[in-house]
């Protein structure tokens, strides 16, 4: 490389970095900036982690991404990169990418306990339709299933929910973001009756005081929080207040850090509205005018199986009962009137919610006082430590209460916001509508009218979908340990390492001979070694892709290079496996009698190379692209003979528009930096439910909830209730399990960048100094962590980013060789079916 | 080889000696200094993963605020890249 070279590469990054600190560049600089582009291609892109969704220029070079930078004119990030974002240029370049089929073998043939041998992908589908054929056969569409992620682009979740949904007729298909924010989703649809944020991330530059609930943004959504410490310093008034169960980083900015045991946040929220009602500060034209206010049912269980003596012992978790029967319905809420809520939580008083908090009462009243300022626009941010919980519904729930109680929402800095752990949880996971329970725009797998709608959206015979909601995440686990989902399908997520309890409901599922298990990574994961046919992924920039961020932001990328040896985008991997299906093989013969046209169809001809998806040729790919560069095509285009993502997507749209749900159109993505939906004449909505910024909200209304049929929120009545497990005398801390900043959550990546694993080796347990000293431990010693499922080993942290209280220690789970899942517990939200990861009962030893 | 760049704020009455400090390392350049404390600073570092070392030690300097990434490039013999076309 010459001298030359270096000084011209450095130049650039340098003025890069000028422009988005927006400080004048020195003139060499900027004609560094403006000269020659030294061969490298620069495009838009998206960042691959986490949710908030920052933009990236991607610098292509012989083939290969040699470059990324913020984008500046991304409004997100507006040029600035975490430090995971910093190294995207490197995470598709990793010695041990997976680049062709493999599957265990033995003998030249499929053997469960045969060592994986390198494969063509006609041998890999094969296999797979073999095993899933025979599957059918055997168990019907019950038995087959697939387990995606909030990682899938927008168009191969919305493919893989069409393939599984109505082509295989298995609604066995649900996301990980089941374990990351299934209970913000159903928050949403109870309060409001429509998902996802009224707010936007522009919330940030106009809130008066923040307030984190169960969130480390320093660390898990590091580019939002430098705009809230930005809002921090230069406006003197502004507050921040983080509540969580141990001191972390995002304390380090805050003017108040309020500690709490676990499980008590439930307490806190009530005592909010408590101080709200005796101080007189509820916003009563408001509340008359926007506000229902309901009392959900109680005594709904913890989502275990219907063994354990928590659920025989539960009277409305919905579980069958002796006489086979649904015990209640843990969703259940009847009408109550506002002086019956006033009621419920005037036993939320200071002193109790302090004593049983462990919060001291002067910063219990100050939060309070915050949400019950009139003066004050308070925007409120949370992410695990709600969604992660037992009563993760409830709590979601409970904020949405605080905020309607004195009607701050929905406009600039009043904003309770759900922030989402990955790039289109939201885009893809919740809008395209892949959870067991769902269809696209909302839906519901299980109300017929909704099923209706899709069928017609989708050309397909009246009565292909199914009506019974499928194995959500958790119970795909117990459902192939038991033998009753046998064929599996995981793509785009490392579950072996992410989900709960992995020793005692994962991993012997996925070893059993009874189910045979397919996974569709890029790289080895614990997840992909476990399985018994591995298909190598295209990823990020291998493929044309979509996401949506955490403020509706959809954005989309165009590919950039060819991914290596024979890895596939998952959508080409979707298509091909539909070619293996003929109508016959899965629909009825009453279906088919009925609707002869279908017949002797392969599900691709039906599903997706039809007059619908298949509508754009593929020289539209170039014509779309063209102000991009000439000639622009992906490889999913060349292989269909027609621009398949933009068929996907136009038809994908139809089911939000005219809803609130509204997508732009297809081509207007590739253009601008992301547009947040509703998009209602190319123009994005900001604050939704407000006049004047959502164009659903008509002039005069102010304000109109019309998620719901009669346009007011509901406010619920839900108490405090203990968490599934506690610490007792053995298992005598609680265990809380997340994230570091160097690590995107299972470090499938992350690990593989020089930096960041250098940055971050290997997991810590964080535990407080005296806790330590009790089991004759100091910092740095090698330790056990024990809970009644599984054991691990690995060292003792007293000091450091994280500051535990007594009684309580944390471990990340980004680190493959020690596992924090063998240790948790698969305890749920009875409503959401969400794990709670974050309260287990463990035990820590000297190793 | 990496090339990256930061903007590294700095509380003004500390630019100078954060400066000097920086200056001590082995490929760190700053390109840009404003009198409010913006840094506008390169790093060059081997492909082990130590310029991540650097954004520590960066952070770590008395006076510095807060370090915000930017732009990256890896620079290498470019191995065997599959590329099928």
């Amino acid at each position: 490389m010459s001298l030359t070279r270096r000084d011209f590469i450095k130049q650039k990054a340098a003025a890069a970095a000028a422009a988005a600190a927006g400080i004048a560049l020195p003139a060499s600089l900027a004609q560094a900036q403006s000269g020659t582009t030294d061969g490298v291609r620069w495009d838009k892109g998206v960042c691959r982690y986490c949710g908030t969704g920052c933009g990236v220029l991607v610098g292509v070079k012989d083939g290969r991404v040699v470059a990324t930078q913020g984008d500046p004119d991304a409004p997100v990030n507006k040029g600035l990169n975490c430090v995971k974002g910093y190294f995207l240029a490197k995470i598709q370049y990793t010695a041990d990418r997976l680049t062709t089929p493999l599957l265990r073998m033995k003998d030249g043939k499929f053997d469960k306990n045969g060592e994986f041998q390198p494969i063509s992908w006609k041998q890999a589908f094969d296999i797979m339709e073999e095993k899933c054929k025979a599957t059918l056969k055997a168990k019907g569409p019950v038995g087959v299933g697939m387990f995606g992620s909030g990682q899938w682009t927008i168009w191969e979740g919305y493919a893989a929910n069409k393939l599984m949904k109505a082509g295989l007729r298995s609604n066995n298909i649900d996301p990980n973001a089941r374990h990351c924010m299934a209970s913000a989703v159903f928050g949403f649809i109870r309060t409001f009756g429509a998902d996802e944020p009224m707010g936007v991330y522009d919330d940030a530059e106009h809130a008066d005081a923040f307030v984190l609930w169960g969130s480390n943004m320093a660390e898990m959504h590091p580019i939002l929080w430098s705009r809230i410490t930005n809002r921090r310093l230069t406006a003197k008034h502004v507050k921040v207040h983080v509540l969580s169960t141990f001191s972390h980083r995002s304390c380090e900015v805050a003017d108040a850090e309020l500690i709490f045991t676990p499980q008590t946040d439930l307490a806190i929220l009530n005592y909010i509205c408590n101080h709200i009602i005796q101080t007189g500060a509820v916003n009563q034209d408001f509340v008359a005018r926007h506000v229902n206010f309901h009392k959900g049912v109680t005594d709904i269980g913890y989502g275990l199986r219907a063994n354990h003596p928590l659920e025989q012992a539960a009277g409305n978790n919905g579980y069958p009962g002796a006489d086979g029967k649904p015990k209640g319905n843990p969703t259940a809420s009847s009408p109550i009137s506002f002086d019956e809520f006033k009621q419920f939580v005037s036993t939320y008083t200071l002193d109790y919610t302090a004593q049983l908090s462990g919060v001291p009462k002067d910063k219990l009243e100050a939060l309070a006082k915050l949400y019950a300022d009139p003066k004050t626009k308070v925007t409120s941010y949370w992410t695990m430590g709600f969604n992660q919980h037992t009563r993760g519904t409830w709590v979601n729930n409970m904020i949405y209460n605080v905020h309607l109680l004195v009607g701050k929402i929905a406009e600039p800095g009043n904003s309770p916001f759900s922030l989402t752990g990955q790039p289109s949880a939201c885009g893809t996971a919740r809008e395209c509508g892949t959870f067991s329970h769902r269809l696209p725009a909302d839906m519901l797998i299980a109300n017929p009218q909704h099923r209706e709608i899709a069928e017609k959206i989708w050309n397909l015979p009246a009565g292909t979908l199914r009506g019974e909601v499928g194995f959500h995440a958790v119970q795909q686990d117990r459902m192939l340990k038991d033998g009753v989902l046998n064929f599996y399908w995981t793509t785009t997520t490392n579950n072996m390492q992410a989900g709960p309890n992995l020793n005692q409901e994962r991993y012997p599922g996925f070893r059993d001979p009874r189910n045979f298990i397919v996974v569709s990574d890029a790289y080895p994961t614990v997840t992909a070694i476990a399985a018994d046919l591995i298909l190598p992924s295209a990823m990020w920039t291998e493929k044309e892709g979509a996401y949506g961020n955490a403020e509706r932001r959809g954005q989309f990328w165009r590919q950039q290079v060819k991914a290596p040896g024979e890895a596939k985008s998952d959508l080409w991997q979707y298509l091909e496996f539909a070619k293996r299906f003929k109508t016959e093989e899965v629909w009825p013969a009453e279906l088919l009698d009925a609707n002869p046209q279908y017949k002797s169809k392969t599900l691709y001809e039906v599903l997706f190379a039809n007059a619908e998806v298949g509508r754009f040729p593929k020289a539209e790919a170039a014509r779309v692209n063209a102000h991009a560069w000439a000639g622009y095509t992906n490889d999913e285009t060349e292989h269909c003979g027609f621009y398949v993502q933009k068929g996907l997507f136009e038809e994908y749209r139809k089911f939000g528009v005219g809803k609130g749900k509204d997508l732009g159109e297809f081509d207007q993505y590739h253009k601008v930096r992301g547009l947040r939906w509703p998009v209602v004449n190319g123009k994005e909505t900001l604050w939704r439910y407000r006049e004047g910024y959502d164009p659903y909200v008509k002039t005069g209304e102010g304000v109109r909830f019309y998620g719901k049929p009669d346009g007011k929120a509901t406010i619920y009545a839900l108490p405090y209730q203990p968490a599934a497990e506690q610490p007792d005398a053995e298992y005598d801390l609680w265990l809380c399990t997340g994230r570091v900043l160097e690590h995107w959550h299972t470090g499938t990546m992350t690990r593989r960048v020089p930096e960041l694993y250098r940055a971050f080796p290997d997991a810590v347990v964080w535990m407080h100094a005296k806790d330590a000293d009790k089991r004759g431990l100091k910092h740095g010693d090698a330790v056990k962590v024990a809970s009644r499922r599984g054991e691990v080993q690995l060292r003792v942290n007293t000091r450091g980013r994280n500051r535990m209280p007594e009684g309580l220690v944390f471990m990340p789970f980004f680190d493959e060789h020690r596992l924090a899942n063998r240790l948790t517990l698969d305890a749920t939200c009875p409503i959401s079916k969400e794990t709670d990861f974050k309260k287990c009962a463990v035990k820590v030893v000297k190793a | 080889m990496n090339i990256s760049s930061l903007i590294v704020d700095v509380r003004p009455e500390r630019l100078a000696g954060v400066q000097r400090d920086l200056l001590d390392w082995p490929g760190i350049e700053i390109h840009a200094a404003t009198p409010q404390g913006k840094l506008i600073v390169t790093i060059e570092s081997d492909a082990d993963g130590s310029s991540a070392d650097a954004f520590a030690r960066i952070a770590a300097v008395e006076g510095v605020m807060s370090v915000a990434m930017v732009y990256h490039q890896v620079e290498q013999e470019i191995p065997d890249v599959a590329d099928p076309t």
